[in-house]
């Protein structure tokens, strides 16, 4: 094995030969420590309970990154050293586009911020183009020779994300990481989720991390240990997000994150703001399949308007009934379907939306973050249920209003009473707004 | 107490009915939550009396095969359906990633039900081992040790680790079929005159089993039966 597939990735003996180890003069340390009665894993950080983690031999395994290949109190871990050996190429950006003049200021910041070794959040609605306002940064980055990861939590993120990564620097050696697409070469770019971030130590000096607020990373320690053990200790995290989660909001008011916001979408229009409604009954109104006056009234409107609308629901349960409570509102011409994520016909029943042929759809989460729809409206059934964090329903609200045709939109949110989260909800969507109107205002 | 579904990772519900708290029920761990254990086939219904697939016939094809062979049936009695997604991925991760804890998903129902089908009182309970390559450098555990844990066991039967094996998941059925008898007996003697339960984790051809029974039966047992959790 070449010593360049090792730069600044921690593997462990199963990945190695005797010989490699041998050859390439490496040094492993025990990769699972043991701390009273729990286990601790130097991979990915976890901790687990001794109890859960014996075998019958005497040994103990993390059960927490089991999926990268389990590691037993025998295995060790190698850690290479990142030395940045990178060829720059002479034309760096081949992305000939401009960037609007809000996105270049937040796009100078980001260059201020890498400078000065300063983690950032990027508070950016949904929509504002926050990929090309990351184009002058990975360049001057790119220039200095420094190794650039952008990590997210989901795979059709990545997917999205790498042609348009690559397009960009067409003649930077750029590597897509996933789950599915596992070929591994040393490289100064590189797209890849945030699981596999964990098989790299002090590799970044730049680290991105688009979406910290979406499943499975937010709430998740070991990803995020994993992410910082990915980073050098001189580099810098840079966050992207929609939906700033509480734990970055904590860090933000402590002054060890800094926070810029590109509060205005790509048409320049504000967000739509969330209307609520304050239903009796609700579980009523399901179980006898019949929708309030209030209620109906909307969704009649909605299906008169010739464009496509959903509503969301917080368990699965309650999607057939809720269904059939709509079809009693619509016309029979109007047709519809439910759809949730274990939905083996899924990606047909949300092309089905998109093509027309379906008016809306009665959907689970599944359908809150990267999917678009055109003219869209929607209302969310009981908000307040666990199942709907905040986050989810500031991306549930930023579904609507997507295309410069119709950039606004109706979203409702149906509630027995108004709690804490819908209001802090309805407050980040206000707050973005305000922003936007004083950008706007000052230009 | 576990909170999070093992297979899953998302919170357990433990709401208590009022109608437990006055029952004399003891309380139970949950290791998966109902989502998930729904997604396992129990095996009920009509059932091949021979290796315990649900079949229509009093005996499959492949039982039928077995007593041309001048073969005893097993009359194998198993808990789930093997040709199943969720119980394939169990046993992923459970047998070949090695995550050992989640023996605990089937640990108690597993010897629950060998205990009710098979009472100690009458019968002895012999597991099925492993080689000692699996057992110690690779796996670090019995697969079937883990699952009937709390039950006692005799360790009759050991693997004969002088002959190079394959894994019987890596064969397809003509080559499992000719697999030459794996097991040696330990201690003869006590065997005689016993009636024995294999325990085992799978049953898939029954090769492993009739191996295991036709040693017994030599031995002097007078009579073998297997479980299984899956088939």
């Amino acid at each position: 094995m070449e010593i360049s597939q090792l730069y600044g990735r921690q593997v462990t003996d199963r990945q190695l030969t005797p010989d490699d180890i041998i050859q390439l003069n490496l040094t492993g340390e025990n990769a699972l420590l043991k701390s009273g009665i729990t286990v601790f894993c130097r991979r990915c950080s976890g901790r687990t309970p001794l109890a859960q983690a014996m075998l019958p031999t005497g040994d103990y395994y993390c059960r927490n990154c089991i999926q990268f290949g389990r590691l037993t109190s025998q295995s060790k871990l190698y850690r290479i050293k990142e030395p940045n050996q990178f060829e720059i190429p002479v034309e760096i950006l081949t992305w000939k586009g401009t960037l609007s003049p809000f996105q270049a200021k937040c796009a100078q910041q980001l260059i201020e911020k890498v400078v000065q070794h300063q983690n950032h959040l990027v508070w950016a609605v949904t929509g504002a183009g926050k990929t090309e306002m990351l184009f002058p940064m990975l360049t001057e980055s790119i220039r200095r020779g420094k190794r650039i990861a952008i990590a997210s939590p989901r795979i059709d993120v990545c997917n999205e994300l790498f042609p348009r990564i690559q397009a960009a620097f067409a003649n930077v050696d750029c590597l897509l990481l996933h789950g599915q697409a596992n070929q591994y070469f040393y490289s100064q770019l590189t797209v890849c989720t945030t699981h596999q971030l964990m098989k790299f130590y002090h590799a970044f000096d730049v680290l991105i991390i688009d979406k910290v607020d979406s499943f499975p990373y937010v709430n998740n320690l070991s990803l995020a240990a994993g992410a910082k053990n990915a980073c050098k200790e001189n580099g810098v995290m840079l966050y992207l997000t929609a939906t700033p989660d509480e734990n970055s909001l904590k860090m933000i008011r402590k002054r060890q994150l800094t926070l810029d916001y590109l509060p205005l979408r790509f048409h320049q229009h504000h967000l739509p703001e969330i209307k609520f409604m304050v239903e009796r009954q609700m579980g009523r109104q399901v179980d006898q399949q019949k929708l309030s006056f209030k209620l109906r009234k909307i969704i009649l409107k909605w299906a008169a308007q010739q464009t496509p609308f959903l509503i969301f629901v917080p368990r699965v349960k309650l999607l057939a009934p809720l269904y059939e409570a709509v079809q009693k509102v619509v016309p029979s011409t109007v047709t519809g379907n439910t759809v949730h994520a274990n939905d083996p016909q899924r990606l047909e029943k949300v092309q089905r939306l998109r093509d027309g042929e379906y008016r809306y759809l009665v959907t689970t989460t599944i359908l809150e973050r990267g999917v678009t729809f055109k003219n869209l409206d929607l209302m969310v059934w009981d908000a307040n249920d666990s199942n709907f964090s905040r986050s989810s329903l500031v991306q549930i609200a930023g579904r609507v209003g997507r295309s410069r045709e119709r950039p606004t939109g109706d979203v409702y949110f149906i509630i027995g009473h108004y709690s804490l989260k819908v209001q802090q909800a309805a407050g980040q969507i206000k707050k973005l707004n305000r922003k936007a109107a004083k950008l706007l205002h000052e230009s | 107490m576990n909170r999070k579904c093992l297979l899953c990772g998302r919170d357990l519900d433990y709401s208590l009915s009022l109608a437990w708290i006055f029952s004399s029920d003891p309380f139970k761990e949950k290791f998966i939550c109902d989502d998930c254990q729904i997604r396992f086939q129990r095996i009920d219904g009509p059932t091949c009396k021979g290796c315990g697939r649900m079949c229509a016939s009093r005996y499959c094809s492949d039982c039928v095969r077995w007593q041309k062979m001048g073969k005893t049936l097993l009359n194998n009695q198993a808990l789930y359906c093997y040709h199943n997604e969720a119980m394939r991925d169990y046993f992923e991760q459970y047998k070949f990633a090695g995550d050992y804890y989640l023996r605990k998903v089937f640990q108690a129902e597993f010897q629950q039900f060998i205990r009710q089908k098979y009472p100690q009182r009458k019968w002895k309970y012999c597991i099925i081992p492993v080689d000692w390559q699996t057992k110690i450098s690779e796996r670090g555990f019995n697969q079937v040790e883990g699952l009937a844990a709390k039950l006692k066991t005799e360790q009759w039967l050991v693997m004969d680790d002088a002959r190079h094996r394959i894994k019987q998941s890596h064969k397809n059925r003509a080559e499992r079929m000719q697999t030459p008898q794996p097991f040696i007996l330990k201690s003869p003697a006590k065997i005689k005159n016993q009636s024995v339960v294999l325990i085992d984790d799978i049953y898939t051809t029954g090769r492993t089993l009739y191996h295991a029974q036709a040693l017994l039966l030599d031995a002097g047992a007078t009579e073998v039966r297997s479980v299984t959790l899956a088939r």
